[in-house]
């Protein structure tokens, strides 16, 4: 399970990929369209709160203008005022100052007069002021002015209208006055500008032309504190992008500018509002937080409401996610469960019919022990019986015989029984080990053939036993246990054939088998009484006998058959079995063995080489198969089925001078057996080895068939061993036959031992003579000349030659010299050796010659034995 | 090739050969030793020397060898030689040599092929 899991995991990433990936897609666009949304609302909200303040400071403008045009107003009204009166001295103007601030209500503008002589000398109601400070803002050229003016010539800060009268006013006492100026105390400038909309956190700056500071009110402290508001402004960091220098271009263009700063790390709103006609800005710099503050509250709750939504979709997407997931996963987990089950189900099922077979096992080793029970029983029983009744019938000998021999029968039967039983249940416990052993296959047939030769015969059935393209008939198997089947599988086929049928065993060697290995196959066939297919099926099944009344009178463990299998099972071959009822039965054994020669040995008879070969058998697998063998020997070979024909063939081959150098001749023909065939070909006068084949036991007629002229038998079935064994034993014959007649030649004289002195000067011809006549038995020593000859038999013991055979033509001293010699040698007994001349010419002079010279005899040239027999027979006492 | 069929082939007598000898191994273990036998050699040379008495006695000796084996054809040529030369004082017939020389390049020509 674990395993599945693992996998299931994986699958899980994999499959959920796309819809988990479109999630965290989909939530990337919610955030950033929420970002997105909030920067715009942002930016909406400080548009909005920039317009809003644009807005007041336009309203501040406009307050301020028409403040600043009433307080012009007044001072064209004191202008004109003024001029209407004559003064005689400064005086005077102190008088009419009082005055005039008092009729122009000047208390109500919070405002007093100044007046500005030429000398720079200011006076107010006060009286002579002294020259006054800030004289340098009338400095200019134009007529009016406005500016802020705190100096020491009159207490507090004024917002200082200054009018330069067109026409001065002059005293009589000489003193000018140039400028009307109004003074108006800066506090009350305040009304015009302030505001309640920023909580009372708003500052105003009055900024002078050139920027720098005229007037500041707040509540806090001054926040830019510097003096140079225009720098200052012009160092901040700006909000959304805009700089102060688009501000002051603003501020040209409209009068009115706002912007939107961070100061000291807080964002600030600050709007900028020039009277241009004045030179005057005034500024309000306010927090932010204070700017459009309901504004901004709405956009943040709104905002706020936003996000929460996308909180709560994001939430509600990871949320569908999940159960999405799970869900599949959930349905992953059924299917995994439910493989999990089906497995279990094969496996239960599996183990059901494992139990059921364990069950039928089971029974049938019930079965088998009751039929056991009943198969002992059985035999036990009758050997007690007849004991018993031997017992009770001592006297009657005939009786005692019979009940003693069924008591035997019985005996071995069950000691069959019980050996077929321990071999079973060996074989079954795995006990039996196959014991690979060097075996020919040659030979184990032979043997079996041994075995049931007798059985075959006492039933009157005919056996075949061929052989088939065995090449290789050295192996390594099992050959007990191989027997064990073989037998077993034969005496089965010699138990249910009747008498008459046949039986036969064909083994062939098969193409196909791996290396170093031979696959075989071995037919065992019989034309018995046969099996029904239901049986056929069953065959290999322990005690398993067929229930006919033919098969049940038949002796058997039953087990044979099952014994047999497991044997073959073991060899790792097959066994099947081919059968018909009434027809006969077919067992067919496919077994593959090792061999045990890997190099190939050649089966060639050097002294057949090319020469040809007659196989006669009236079953064509046969003669197909020892015409094939004898190819491998090196000869040609010819066949025929037929005997007649055989005879006829031979006397043809004579007669075309191309004859049968040897023949193969199945004893057992359809027309004319093959005894009769060898006698027939003998009688064409033909010499040549004649091999007789037979499955059969040849003891009882060997001595006729040698009497026909039989030369070798061969027992089937043929091997190539067994083939190339008679060749050759057949070859032999001949040569023995030879030897034979050497023995004859050398046994019908007395020769034997006889001691001759050859002189020859011919090397070849002294070595020619000395090996013919050494197949005598005769003793030859040799001399190269005649004067050699004389030298050794001068040398010898008397006796020692018997004889001496003497060439006449040879250097050194001739025959007939040599001759004379010894017949001079002192000794008597060596002087009168028998010495027989060779010559080539009976009528030669040589003849005569040797003759007068004192020998004995001649015999002629080439050498020949008959004369060498009669000088023999002659001239030896 | 066969003894037997060597033997056909250079006129010997296959059957009397082999009737003396009993076994084909044996006629065959002679005939390859006739193939470097001396005796040939000394009739040639003895014939070229142009002495009668020494090539009658070579030819003698040579027919010998050649009938021991049964080698009939070569046989008979070297015994008309040799009755040729016979207590003769001419030299060898050019002839009965020349045939003997056939004779014996036929034996060795099949010699080979055994």
């Amino acid at each position: 399970m674990k395993l599945s899991l693992q996998r299931f995991t994986k699958n899980d990433v994999s499959r959920h990929v796309a819809p988990v990936l479109f999630s965290i897609m989909l939530a990337f666009a919610l955030i950033g369209g929420v970002v997105h949304l909030r920067s715009f609302m942002m930016e909406q909200m400080v548009n909005e709160r920039s317009a809003q303040l644009e807005e007041l400071i336009g309203q501040i403008r406009l307050n301020l203008r028409y403040g600043i045009a009433a307080h012009w107003n007044v001072v064209s009204g004191l202008d004109e005022a003024l001029h209407r009166k004559h003064y005689a001295n400064s005086q005077e103007l102190l008088d009419i100052i009082g005055d005039l601030e008092g009729k122009f209500r000047l208390d109500l503008y919070s405002s007093r007069i100044m007046l500005l002589e030429s000398t720079g000398t200011v006076y107010t109601r006060d009286g002579d002021m002294g020259i006054w400070d800030d004289i340098k803002f009338v400095a200019g050229g134009n007529s009016r002015y406005i500016f802020v003016t705190d100096t020491s010539n009159v207490k507090g800060t004024y917002l200082a209208f200054a009018q330069k009268l067109e026409q001065p006013i002059v005293t009589d006492s000489g003193r000018v006055i140039t400028h009307l100026i109004l003074l108006k105390d800066i506090a009350s400038v305040k009304k015009y500008y302030d505001t309640e909309s920023f909580g009372g956190h708003a500052a105003t700056y009055i900024i002078q032309k050139n920027g720098t500071l005229a007037y500041y009110d707040a509540d806090e402290d001054d926040v830019i504190g510097v003096r140079n508001i225009y720098k200052a402004l012009g160092e901040y960091e700006y909000v959304r992008g805009r700089n102060f220098a688009q501000v002051r271009e603003s501020l040209a263009e409209n009068g009115i500018a706002t912007a939107n700063i961070m100061l000291n790390g807080t964002e600030y709103y600050y709007c900028l509002t020039r009277m241009k006609d004045y030179d005057l800005t005034v500024m309000m710099l306010i927090p932010a937080e204070y700017v459009a503050i309901s504004t901004r509250s709405m956009m943040e709750s709104t905002f706020q409401a936003q996000m929460a939504f996308t909180i709560i979709l994001l939430l509600l997407l990871v949320l569908a996610v999940v159960s999405v997931v799970k869900v599949q996963r959930s349905s992953q987990l059924v299917k995994v469960e439910q493989e999990a089950n089906h497995e279990l189900n094969r496996l239960r099922i599996a183990a059901e019919d494992a139990l059921h077979v364990a069950e039928a096992a089971n029974k049938s080793k019930s079965v088998f022990l009751s039929n056991m029970s009943h198969d002992i029983r059985t035999p036990m029983n009758a050997v007690i019986g007849f004991a018993t009744l031997a017992l009770t019938n001592l006297e009657q000998q005939d009786k005692v015989k019979d009940y003693l021999s069924k008591i035997l029968s019985a005996s071995n039967h069950l000691l069959s029984l019980i050996n077929d039983i321990l071999d079973m249940s060996r074989i079954e416990s795995g006990k039996i080990q196959l014991d690979e052993m060097e075996a020919n296959l040659s030979d184990m047939l032979h043997d079996i053939k041994d075995i049931i030769g007798g059985q075959v015969q006492a039933k009157s059935l005919e056996l075949y036993m061929d052989v088939i393209d065995v090449a290789d008939e050295d192996v390594y198997c099992d050959r007990t246990r191989l027997n064990q089947v073989l037998l077993n599988l034969l005496s089965n086929a010699i138990k249910f054939t009747p008498p008459g049928g046949t039986v036969s065993v064909r083994i062939a060697q098969l193409h196909g088998a791996a290396e170093g290995k031979g696959m075989y196959e071995i037919r065992v066939k019989d034309n018995g009484i046969g099996m029904s297919q239901e049986f056929a099926a069953k065959i290999f099944e322990p005690f398993e006998r067929e229930r006919t009344s033919t098969v049940s009178k038949i002796q058997g463990t039953g087990l044979g058959m099952a014994i047999t299998k497991n044997i073959i099972d073991m060899m790792g071959g097959t066994i099947e079995v081919i059968t018909e009822q009434d027809k006969g039965t077919e067992f067919v054994i496919r077994l593959e063995m090792r061999l045990r020669s890997a190099k190939k040995t050649s089966f060639r008879i050097q002294e057949l080489e090319g020469l040809k070969a007659l196989v006669v058998d009236d079953d064509f697998n046969t003669c197909d198969s020892v015409t094939k063998m004898l190819v491998k020997v090196g000869m040609r070979s010819e066949w025929t089925m037929f005997g007649k024909e055989a005879v006829l063939r031979a006397r043809q081959s004579i007669e075309l001078d191309d004859a049968f150098h040897v023949y193969i001749i199945d004893w057992r023909l359809p027309d004319v057996n093959g005894v009769e065939v060898t006698r027939q070909i003998r009688a064409l006068g033909d010499d040549t080895p004649i091999i007789i084949m037979t499955a059969y036991d040849w003891n009882d007629i060997e001595e006729e068939a040698r009497a026909a002229g039989v030369t070798a038998f061969c027992a089937k079935p043929m091997f190539m061993s067994d083939l190339r064994d008679s060749l050759l034993t057949a070859l032999g014959q001949q040569r023995e036959k030879h030897t034979a007649v050497l023995a004859a030649r050398s046994s019908n004289t007395s020769y034997e031992g006889k001691r001759l002195l050859l002189a020859e000067d011919n090397e070849m011809n002294r070595e020619i003579a000395c090996e013919i006549l050494g197949d005598y038995g005769l003793l030859v020593e040799t001399a190269e000349n005649g004067a050699k000859a004389v030298e050794m038999v001068a040398k010898s013991q008397p006796g020692y030659y018997d004889m001496v055979l003497m060439d006449i033509q040879m250097p050194v001293l001739n025959g007939h010299e040599a001759t004379v010699r010894i017949r001079q040698l002192p000794d008597k007994a060596l002087a009168c050796i028998p010495i027989v001349a060779m010559t080539a010419n009976a009528f030669d002079e040589d003849r005569k010659e040797a003759e007068k010279h004192g020998m004995n005899g001649f015999i002629s040239k080439p050498i020949n034995m008959k004369e060498v027999m009669e000088a023999l027979s002659s001239f030896l006492r | 090739m066969t003894i037997e069929e060597f033997y056909n082939a250079v006129g010997g007598s296959y059957a009397s050969v082999k009737e003396l000898f009993l076994t084909d191994e044996r006629i065959r273990k002679y005939v390859l030793k006739f193939k470097t036998e001396g005796s040939y050699q000394k009739l040639m040379d003895a014939v070229a020397s142009g002495e009668p008495k020494a090539a009658f006695e070579a030819a003698h000796a040579f027919k010998g060898v050649a009938g021991n084996i049964g080698l009939t054809r070569l046989f008979n040529a070297a015994s008309d030689l040799t009755e040729q030369l016979r207590g003769s004082q001419e030299p060898a017939d050019p002839q009965l040599v020349e045939k003997i020389r056939e004779y014996y390049a036929e034996v060795q020509e099949n010699i080979l092929k055994l």
